[in-house]
C-alpha cells in the first residue's frame, strides 16, 4: 500500500511539474504545446545520461559507452537547462510563423521526433532498451518517502515561481497575448520575444518533471514518453482550470490520483485490461463535460488586482 | 509639417485592390476624417499603416522615417497607434492591467527580475501605475479600474481602447470607428475626449467613422473620401456635405 501511495504521489507531483509548463504555455500565453512528452523525455534522458554510472552495453552487435556518473543535482539542473534551450530553438523556428492549432501539430511532431531519437540513437540512449541503473536517491530510506517530500518541496517552489510570474509585469504581457496578441503587438510589445520567454521558461519545468521522474523510477524507455503522457498532463490542467496555478494541482490530483491511479482498487470486471483502458474513456468524458459546462475548469482564472494606495 | 505621409499605397488581396494607389498627408496637430462606403478600404489602409498588412507598393513615412514593412510593435514605439473597430480590450485582465501593458522599459518584464521583484521593478511599476491611474481619471474610466474588461459597456470599451493607446505616448492615433455601437449619451464624451487630447497633448488624429454627425463635427477642417480604395474627394466638412458626387456614392443616384 505504501509503495502504491509513493508511486501515486510521485506521478501526481512530477505530472504537476509538467502541468505548470503547460499552464505557462497555454494557460498564460495561449500557446498550445502538445509536445509535453517531448520536454519530459528531454529532461529524463538528460539526467539519465549524465548521472548513470558509465557502463558498457552491447546492442545490435555494437558496443556503446553510456553514462557519465555526475551527481544527481547536476543532472537535474542540466535537465531543466537542456529542455529550456531546446524549447528556445524549437520556438525560434516555430513561433515566428506558427501559433494556435498549427503550433499544437508542430509540437506534437516535436515530441515524436524526440521519442524517435531516443529509440534510434542507441549510442546515446541505448535505444529501445532504455537506460537502467539511474541513481534513485533515498529509494531505500523509509520506503522512498523522503524523495516524495523533496518532490513536494519542488512542487511548492514551482508553484511559487509560477504565481510570481503570473502577477508580474511579464505575466501581464503574457496573459495579454493570450487574450489578444494583435492588440498587445499594436501597443508596442514584441510578442515573438515574449512567446519565446514563455516557451523557454515553461519548458524548464517540463525538463524538471522528466528528471525527477527518471530519478524516481531508476529506469526509462522511449515508450514511457508517448502521447499518452501529453494527454494526461494537458487534461489535468484543463480540468483544473488553465491559467490558475492552484487549479494545476487540483486538476492533476483529480485526473492522475482519482481517475488514473485509484481505479486499481475497483473490483475486477471483464479481462484484466478492462478497467485500465476504461480510465481513458472516463478522463475523456470528464474533459468533454468540463469543456461543455465549466469551460474555465474547476478553478477559473483569477483577476490580478494591482495594489493601489488609498488616495 | 506633415507627421504622417502615405504615398501611392497599394494593398491587394488576391485580385482585389483594397487600397489602390492612395496617398494621404497628415498635418501635425490636425484631426482628419476618412470616410467612404463599406468596403472602400478604410480599415485596410489603417492596418497597412499600422504594419498589420505589408503594402504591395508605396511609401509610408512617420515623422519623416519610412515605416512600411516594420512590425506593428515597432511602429507603435515610433509613435503611431491604431485602435480597433471592434474593441480589443484584453479579457481576464482588469482595466488597470490593460493600461499597464504598453509602457516601455518595464524592468518587471525580465523573467529573473519579475520573480525577484527588486526595487527597480517596484519603482517602475509605481510609475506605470500612477500614469495609468491619471489617464484613467482623465478618460473617465477611473471607477472601473479594478473590473474585468468583459464587464464594460461598448462605450467604455471604446474609451478604454483610446485611453490605453495613450499609455504609449503616441504622436498619431488612427481611430477606427471610435463611436460605433455606442449609445447617443456615450458618443458625445468620446468626441470631446478626442478634441481635448488633440489640444492638450497635441496628438494628431485620423478618424474613420460612419456617424456623419460625429465626423462633420470632429473633422471640420479636412475630410478625405475613399471609394474603391482610391482617393475620391477631399475638403472641409462643409464642402464634403455639399458635394453631390459624395452623396451619390453614399446613397446611390437619386431618381
Amino acid at each position: 500500500m505504501i509503495t502504491f501511495l509513493v508511486l501515486t504521489f510521485a506521478l501526481i507531483f512530477t505530472y504537476a511539474f509538467a502541468g505548470y509548463m503547460f499552464n505557462i504555455h497555454y494557460g498564460f500565453t495561449g500557446l498550445i504545446n502538445l509536445g509535453i512528452a517531448g520536454f519530459f523525455a528531454l529532461g529524463a534522458y538528460t539526467t539519465a545520461i549524465l548521472t548513470t554510472p558509465r557502463t558498457e552495453t552491447t546492442f545490435a552487435g555494437e558496443t556503446y559507452q553510456v553514462g557519465f556518473g555526475v551527481p544527481v543535482w547536476v543532472g537535474i539542473i542540466a535537465a531543466a537547462l537542456v529542455a529550456s534551450l531546446v524549447a528556445l530553438i524549437v520556438g525560434i523556428i516555430a513561433l515566428r510563423s506558427v501559433t494556435g492549432e498549427h503550433l499544437a501539430i508542430m509540437t506534437l511532431g516535436f515530441a515524436e521526433i524526440i521519442r524517435f531519437i531516443a529509440i534510434n540513437e542507441s549510442w546515446l540512449t541505448r535505444g529501445p532498451m532504455g537506460i537502467m541503473d539511474i541513481p534513485r536517491p533515498f529509494s531505500n530510506v523509509w520506503q522512498g518517502i523522503p524523495y516524495i517530500l523533496i518532490l513536494l518541496g519542488v512542487l511548492l517552489f514551482i508553484y511559487f515561481i509560477s504565481e510570481r510570474l503570473r502577477t508580474s509585469p511579464l505575466g501581464r504581457v503574457l496573459r495579454g497575448i493570450r487574450a489578444d496578441d494583435l492588440a498587445v503587438e499594436s501597443l508596442g510589445k514584441n510578442i515573438l520575444y515574449f512567446r519565446l520567454v514563455s516557451f523557454a521558461t515553461g519548458a524548464a519545468f517540463g525538463g524538471l518533471a522528466g528528471a525527477f521522474w527518471a530519478h524516481f523510477t531508476g529506469a526509462i524507455q522511449p515508450q514511457d514518453f508517448s502521447t499518452t503522457l501529453t494527454f494526461l498532463v494537458a487534461s489535468s490542467v484543463i480540468v483544473g482550470g488553465e491559467g490558475n496555478n492552484r487549479g494545476v494541482m487540483l486538476g492533476t490530483a483529480t485526473v492522475i490520483g482519482l481517475l488514473y491511479q485509484a481505479p486499481r482498487f475497483l473490483p475486477k470486471i471483464g479481462n484484466p485490461w478492462t478497467i485500465p483502458s476504461a480510465r481513458f474513456i472516463v478522463i475523456g468524458i470528464l474533459i468533454v463535460l468540463i469543456l461543455r459546462f465549466r469551460r474555465e475548469g474547476l478553478m477559473p482564472k483569477q483577476l490580478v488586482r494591482i495594489e493601489q494606495e488609498e488616495s | 509639417m506633415s507627421i504622417l505621409e502615405a504615398k501611392n499605397v497599394v494593398k491587394t488581396f488576391g485580385a482585389l485592390r483594397a487600397v489602390d494607389n492612395f496617398s494621404l498627408d497628415l498635418e501635425e496637430g490636425s484631426i482628419v476624417g476618412l470616410i467612404g462606403p463599406n468596403g472602400a478600404g478604410k480599415t485596410t489602409f489603417f492596418s497597412t499603416v499600422m504594419g498589420i498588412h505589408k503594402p504591395d507598393q508605396g511609401e509610408i513615412r512617420l515623422k519623416g522615417d519610412r515605416i512600411e514593412g516594420l512590425r506593428p510593435w515597432q511602429i507603435s514605439r515610433r509613435g503611431l497607434v491604431k485602435t480597433f473597430q471592434i474593441p480589443r480590450a484584453l479579457k481576464n485582465l482588469t482595466v488597470l492591467e490593460n493600461m499597464m501593458i504598453p509602457p516601455r522599459n518595464q524592468a518587471g518584464e525580465n523573467f529573473v527580475r519579475a520573480i525577484l521583484r527588486g526595487k527597480k521593478v517596484q519603482e517602475r511599476e509605481k510609475q506605470v501605475l500612477n500614469k495609468a491611474l491619471s489617464l484613467l481619471q482623465e478618460g473617465g474610466l477611473y471607477d472601473r479600474r479594478n473590473d474585468d474588461t468583459s464587464e464594460l459597456s461598448v462605450g467604455q470599451s471604446k474609451l478604454l481602447e483610446v485611453t490605453r493607446a495613450l499609455m504609449t505616448d503616441p504622436d498619431v492615433l488612427l481611430l477606427d470607428e471610435p463611436t460605433a455601437g455606442t449609445t447617443t449619451e456615450e458618443t458625445k464624451p468620446i468626441m470631446e475626449y478626442i478634441q481635448r487630447l488633440n489640444v492638450e497633448k497635441n496628438i494628431t488624429f485620423l478618424v474613420v467613422e460612419h456617424k456623419m454627425g460625429v465626423i462633420m463635427n470632429l473633422c471640420q477642417e479636412r475630410i478625405v473620401v475613399l471609394v474603391n480604395g482610391q482617393h475620391f474627394a477631399e475638403g472641409t466638412a462643409k464642402e464634403i456635405q455639399g458635394n453631390e458626387e459624395v452623396k451619390e456614392v453614399y446613397l446611390g443616384k437619386g431618381t
